[in-house]
């Protein structure tokens, strides 16, 4: 497989494509700080192709430090160039950790990397791709993304062995749901 | 197999070129080879015939043996990121429709979104682009392309078809079109690529089949009569409806009440 070099990928991405995103990093700062300054507890932020959400735990405004809890999808904290780098199958990020007494917070989630509609096999009649139990390992391709006619092949990039599929086959997803649990171990 | 095509013109397009009588599948040939070896941007595979080419997950493409293009091309397109890779959808619709316009003299070619090739009222050229992306973007793009050059006759489960010969009436000879083609497609390519992204934005909108026109929609058990306005950024059909609102519909959400999805 045709491999490219990551530094000459990187310098071309760096050339701004085209402008849309609406925010950049400082601008979120501030408004973080505005949020939390401000004693409200949830701030949600909606334009073209960008989704932002701040939260703080608890609405209360007298206390002295505001513990606050900032959710930003990664789509939005990234600014133009860096958005650019899109984490793709984005591995690497722990789990969330579930009250269960399963632990599963040495697993990896595998996120989709587009909103689209997920496809576990390349046509209706073949078998999926992967299946729990299956050991994957980096280049493996999971999952079909279409997203408007184009099909995309999502890869692992992760070695380990498939605990969850957390979305039916035939649904749609959106930008960073998880797809995935992976053991890595 | 053969080696080279006459008369290209391109930089890279089909410079490596490979032609079989009959494939399952270009795209799924394509795709294999890749996995065993690099191959150079432009990478050609052309079948007389598939038995199993396919259209939309597994909807079968008909095609006469030796009547029709049935081509796949091997892009690296890593310069553009994974959200904005519909544009893809549009810079190859509009390489085939140039081609298309500039071979049978016809204005009528317009692009059904996202990427049907439509003269008329009726479908000459389909496409199947298939991505593989991993954490750092996409690493490759087949562009696989099924065009009606000289079939006349179709089956009659193929809801619209026409072909270029029905049209102009002449017979096409398939090598020779290729080569003609792959220069449109390239030319697209790089456009997009020397980042004229807004030309492919401006030039696929007015392509589009039906775009501003009233027309009735169905989308789930909704008929409604409006007008396609335009494409959101991650490729959704902007649709203008008769009370007013705007609604961005997705790929098999909706489609022309008259038409075929």
């Amino acid at each position: 497989m045709k491999k490219r070099n990551s530094k000459s990928v990187s310098k071309e991405k760096a050339k701004p494509q085209s402008k849309e995103s609406s925010m950049n990093l400082k601008e979120i700062e501030s408004l973080i700080k505005f949020v939390q300054n401000s004693g409200v507890s949830e701030v949600s932020l909606e334009q073209k192709d960008f989704r932002l959400t701040i939260k703080t735990s608890h609405a209360s405004f007298a206390s002295a430090p505001v513990h606050q809890v900032v959710h930003v999808p990664q789509s939005a904290a990234a600014p133009a160039p860096a958005q650019s780098v899109a984490p793709a199958a984005a591995p690497a990020t722990p789990a969330p950790a579930k009250d269960s007494a399963k632990d599963e917070s040495k697993y990896v989630t595998i996120k989709s990397p587009m909103i689209g509609t997920f496809y576990r096999a390349s046509n209706p009649e073949k078998p999926p791709m992967v299946n729990v139990g299956d050991d994957i390992k980096p280049g493996k391709v999971l999952c079909i993304i279409e997203a408007m006619k184009l099909f995309n092949e999502i890869e692992s990039e992760v070695s380990g062995k498939i605990v969850k599929v957390l979305v039916d086959n035939a649904s749609p997803v959106e930008y960073d749901q998880p797809l995935f649990l992976v053991d890595p171990s | 197999m053969s080696s080279s095509l006459k008369d290209l013109t391109t930089l890279f397009t089909a410079r490596d070129y490979r032609y079989f009588r009959e494939l399952d599948s270009t795209n799924s040939y394509l795709a294999e080879l890749l996995k065993n070896q690099d191959l150079a941007e432009g990478t050609l595979i052309r079948a007389s015939y598939q038995h199993a080419g396919r259209g939309q997950t597994g909807e079968s493409w008909s095609s006469r043996e030796d009547s029709n293009l049935l081509i796949s091309i091997l892009f690296y397109p890593v310069f553009i990121p994974v959200r904005e890779l519909f544009i893809l959808n549009m810079a190859f619709a509009l390489g085939v429709t140039d081609y298309l316009k500039f071979r049978i003299n016809q204005e009528e070619i317009k692009i059904k979104w996202p990427n049907d090739i439509y003269a008329g009222d009726e479908k000459i050229c389909g496409m199947l682009i298939e991505n593989s992306i991993n954490t750092k973007g996409v690493q490759h793009t087949i562009l696989g392309i099924g065009l009606n050059v000289n079939q006349e006759i179709f089956p009659e489960h193929v809801p619209n078809p026409v072909s270029m010969k029905l049209i102009s009436g002449k017979e096409y000879v398939l090598d020779e079109e290729l080569a003609v083609l792959c220069s449109f497609l390239e030319a697209r390519y790089l456009q997009l690529k020397n980042s004229n992204q807004s030309k492919i934005k401006d030039d696929y909108l007015s392509a589009m089949y039906r775009i501003g026109e009233e027309h009735d929609f169905v989308s789930g058990r909704e008929v409604f009569r409006g007008r396609i306005i335009g494409v959101e950024e991650g490729g959704k059909l902007q649709v203008k409806k008769q009370d007013g609102n705007t609604i961005a519909y997705g790929l098999k959400e909706i489609r022309f009440a008259d038409k075929p999805a």
